[in-house]
């Protein structure tokens, strides 16, 4: 059995979610009878903005939730998309009678769950429109980009998305802006070691000791390759190839720079990470507005990290320098 | 033509809710293989409120009793299982005239429509690796067999051995849908964990009539 700090597996969701609320009094409550919370102030007049997705991923989904951020999370289960009925919930909290915007990873579960969660919101007169996140160079060719798997990438995403909101702009602007930010973000990602399901005796995927993959996904799905441990050097080369190839991003142009750890990963080895990235940036001729390294989409104890750029126009840049606040990032 | 009653569709429902919450850690295995591992873990907690919702009250009508389970499965479990395994019960049942009873014949369309409906949403094809491999051919034999009017034992027990089919083809597909896709040649060898799923609801429907119709 892998050591967890839990209590009955069949409470992890519920009291992950209470410790966070019970950190926070007064600013987020939750949406009783579901696994969704709320702000306790929502700004009138603004569009909703709804996030979310499976458990066991933190701090994505549950903690992107404060100033410039979303309005209400809805969570699944671990791994697992929220059902439609925590989604309508979320949407009824979040909605001002200006619709609501969801913004979540392009994955089956999640597609299938918001997309009815839209219909039953539908009915009940709230206008709804949806981006979904498709950042994993790894995980389909660009001409099958609606294939493509959600990641990290969310941490700029629903960044962009939040502020837009924040700003007064309608539904069909903010989901114009936050498709934008979308489409000029990309990520690949490598894989050390598996996580595992609380309450599981076996990890989600096996990786033999030596070994690694080049693209795998947060729920261990299969990237480009797998291959030999490599220096950290080496690693950064490879994947920061495929991302730059992969837009392209091209010399002159300005970008955001994210490394995200998976879990495990030590901030040490983050900023080993890091160093490269931006030498290598920085030979390319490619400038960096802002870099951030952390655990911020990360799957229970896995091992590894992946590297997020996003192409800034004035808008998007505007957008991301506003001034936010959440429990992931504060400016 | 026979006939199956609301008392007895609750009966069959809550012998699958049982079977499956027993299986969950095979179902978690089968998922593991090529997927994310959460698999059983979904089907359980879903069927564990399906069940709490058919033993909390006496049904007058079958198609409440389907879609009692398929709408609880919806709302509790969350996941593209979630609504895939609640639209199998759900969407062949929903917008009907209450009935009391049903043929084999009403009782086959409730699969046929989740079927249709199942691969409206979510978009899967034949051949993709998903519970579609399990279901096509399980709904075809249970509308040969409610043309040829046989009796609800032997309609079940075709409709498992199709079932079973479906799944052992569907290790020979590449996964095309969700996140054993991007797995590729790796999925080939390994069946479907919604086609898993789908034999052992299948399987302990069957078993039910056989003991008690």
């Amino acid at each position: 059995m892998v050591k967890k700090v839990i209590n009955d597996p069949k409470n992890v969701v519920q009291e992950t979610i209470e410790g966070y609320l019970l950190m926070h009094p007064g600013e987020f409550h939750l949406i009783e009878n579901y696994t969704a919370i709320v702000k306790n102030q929502l700004e009138p007049n603004r569009v909703g903005l709804v996030f979310g997705g499976g458990s066991g991923h933190e701090p994505i989904f549950l903690e992107y939730i404060g100033k410039g951020y979303p309005d209400a999370i809805a969570m699944g289960n671990i791994f697992a998309a929220p059902s439609p009925d925590i989604v309508l919930a979320a949407t009824k909290a979040a909605d001002r009678g200006k619709g609501v915007l969801y913004v979540y990873g392009n994955y089956a579960g999640d597609n299938l769950n918001f997309d009815m969660g839209a219909e039953l919101a539908e009915l009940e007169g709230i206008r709804t429109e949806t981006v979904r996140v498709w950042d994993d160079v790894a995980s389909a060719p660009p001409e099958r980009m609606f294939d493509r798997r959600g990641i990290a990438g969310d941490f700029f995403v629903i960044k962009i998305a939040g502020a837009a909101c924040e700003d007064g702009l309608d539904l069909d602007e903010v989901k114009r802006v936050t498709t934008k930010a979308r489409d000029n973000t990309r990520t690949m990602g490598v894989a050390m070691s598996p996580g595992t399901i609380p309450g599981e005796n076996t990890p989600a995927f096996t990786l033999p000791d030596d070994e690694i993959e080049i693209g795998m996904g947060l729920h261990g799905e299969p990237g480009v390759r797998r291959g030999k441990m490599k220096p950290a050097d080496e690693l950064v080369d490879e994947m920061l190839s495929l991302i730059i190839a992969d837009l392209p991003f091209q010399a002159g142009d300005e970008v955001c720079v994210l490394i995200d750890g998976f879990g495990s990963t030590t901030r040490m080895e983050q900023f080993i990470a890091m160093r490269r990235t931006l030498q290598n940036l920085e030979k390319l001729g490619i400038k960096v507005h802002k870099a951030e390294a952390g655990n911020y989409a990360t799957c229970q104890e896995m091992a590894g990290f992946s590297i997020t750029l996003m192409k800034l126009d004035d808008e998007l840049k505007k957008y991301y320098d506003w001034h936010v606040w959440s429990s992931v990032y504060k400016n | 033509m026979a006939k199956i009653n609301a008392a007895q569709v609750k009966g069959m429902l809550i012998s699958v809710a049982d079977r499956v919450i027993a299986s969950k850690e095979m179902l978690c295995d089968a998922d593991r293989n090529i997927g994310d591992g959460d698999h059983g873990i979904g089907m359980a907690k879903g069927f564990e409120a399906a069940r709490r919702e058919l033993m909390a009250r006496d049904f007058s009508d079958v198609y409440t009793v389907f879609s009692t389970v398929g709408r609880t499965m919806i709302r509790e479990m969350g996941g593209a299982s979630g609504i895939i395994f609640g639209l199998l019960f759900f969407a062949g049942a929903k917008n009907q005239q209450p009935k009391g009873e049903i043929n084999t014949q009403e009782f086959a369309e409730v699969f046929e429509k989740a079927l249709n409906e199942i691969q409206l949403k979510g978009q899967a094809k034949p051949g993709d690796k998903t519970i579609v491999d399990g279901l096509v051919p399980m709904v075809e034999v249970m509308k040969s067999c409610s043309a040829a009017d046989v009796n609800f034992k032997t309609l079940l027990s075709e409709a498992v051995a199709a079932a079973e089919i479906g799944k052992e083809n569907s290790k020979n597909y590449v996964a095309r849908y969700g996140k054993a896709k991007t797995l590729g040649d790796r999925s080939i060898g390994f069946p479907d964990p919604g086609c898993v799923s789908l034999v052992v609801i299948a399987d302990t429907m069957n078993k039910w009539a056989q003991e008690n119709m």
